[in-house]
């Protein structure tokens, strides 16, 4: 066969092409075909699969603290993570709305842990159908305000609202 | 990946980076099965994909929030596989050059005459190398076409494989190719084109 000088590759004919080109479009056809089906055999087995989302579950736990409001009892500390799920759920708690990513700004905290949340930034979706965009910012701002007072007894960081998305629902 | 709208797979992502771990577990579902794919393409050997999709999937998670384009997630994604593919690859090919000769060839991926590495092991609930084998449900045509492309690519250089699979298995563009491998264009367009040339070569066995 011919070389092609600038790949260094064999020119082939167009039959070949053609043949190799079916062969390809079979093999993927055929193992898409099998996914779509739900075919095990062609996707990480349901071992792997559970071991996975463990290991993640698992590794969720052992994010940062955040230092808290002392109780009578004495100082104490939550997750990160039990932070963001709690502002997520307020979030999502508000008709309308779809928490996308929370970040927080903290205090100084002691050694590893961080110190209280001051400032809590949520970015939200807003379904098409919200008639009042500022009016679902606003009840998203008390929604988290009263759940971190509710919840951790955390009174009146600032929190900011950022609607960046639009979904149907 | 399955098909799903592009503003869901960013609401995920971003529910994923905000520590959601059921928004994750959802990307898992959706991206395992087109990343097991090209893994196994890679490396032909079924315990080894699952082992690079689950370390890429766990990496992932612990990276997630450096992730700054949630929409960019399916390449990001699709690069930390690949990568972690053509090392254990690279690192397998030197293993088997060192105890080739002691080693029994049929429990070597992509040894030949290897039965088709991705069906059956699954089904069956059992995994490793040594359980290849065929499953009743699947025809003998598709065992042998997988079975006999699995040989061709293992026949070939690990970089032009790679090359190879992302393009015509997977469909990416020269350019995404290319910024995958941490290659220029113009290799990626020469590597492809080796490999296509040498596996045209060998096409007849895979028929």
């Amino acid at each position: 066969m011919p070389i092609d000088p600038d790949t260094d590759a064999e020119i082939t004919d167009e039959a070949t092409e053609k043949r190799y080109r079916e062969l390809v479009d079979t093999v993927v056809r055929q193992w898409n075909d099998l996914e779509a089906a739900g075919d095990r055999s062609v996707q990480l087995s349901a071992e792997v699969l559970t071991g996975l989302k463990d290991a993640v579950r698992a590794d969720a736990r052992h994010g940062p603290q955040v230092e808290m409001p002392p109780t009578d009892a004495g100082p104490w500390t939550t997750s990160e993570l039990a932070l963001r799920t709690l502002v997520r759920h307020a979030v999502d708690a508000v008709p309308d709305a779809l928490s996308l990513r929370t970040s927080f700004d903290y205090a100084d905290g002691e050694g590893r842990t961080r110190g209280r949340p001051d400032r809590i930034t949520c970015r939200i979706s807003a379904s098409t159908r919200t008639p009042n965009l500022p009016a679902l910012g606003e009840a998203v701002r008390t929604a988290v305000a009263t759940a971190c007072q509710d919840e951790l007894a955390l009174a009146a960081p600032a929190i900011d609202v950022h609607i960046e998305d639009l979904h149907e629902r | 990946m399955n098909p799903v709208a592009a503003a869901e797979l960013r609401t995920l992502v971003l529910r994923a980076q905000d520590g959601e771990v059921e928004a994750f577990e959802r990307l898992v579902d959706l991206t395992q099965g087109r990343l097991f794919r090209t893994a196994f393409m890679l490396l032909g050997d079924r315990q080894d994909a699952e082992d690079t999709v689950q370390e890429s999937l766990l990496l992932a998670w612990r990276r997630l929030h450096m992730l700054e384009k949630p929409d960019a997630f399916g390449g990001w994604l699709t690069r930390i596989c690949v990568r972690r593919a053509t090392d254990l690859g690279r690192q397998r090919a030197r293993r088997a050059t060192d105890v080739t000769a002691t080693e029994d060839l049929e429990k070597l991926p992509y040894a030949a005459g290897a039965a088709p590495a991705a069906y059956g092991t699954a089904a069956s609930g059992t995994t490793g190398a040594t359980a290849y084998g065929t499953s009743p449900e699947h025809t003998a045509i598709v065992d042998a076409q997988l079975g006999a492309l699995t040989r061709v690519l293992g026949s070939i250089d690990p970089d032009l494989r790679a090359c190879w699979v992302l393009r015509e298995i997977d469909g990416l563009t020269y350019d995404e190719i290319a910024r995958t491998l941490a290659i220029t264009e113009p290799t990626v367009r020469g590597r492809l084109a080796r490999a296509r040339s040498l596996i045209i070569r060998r096409m007849d066995e895979w028929r």
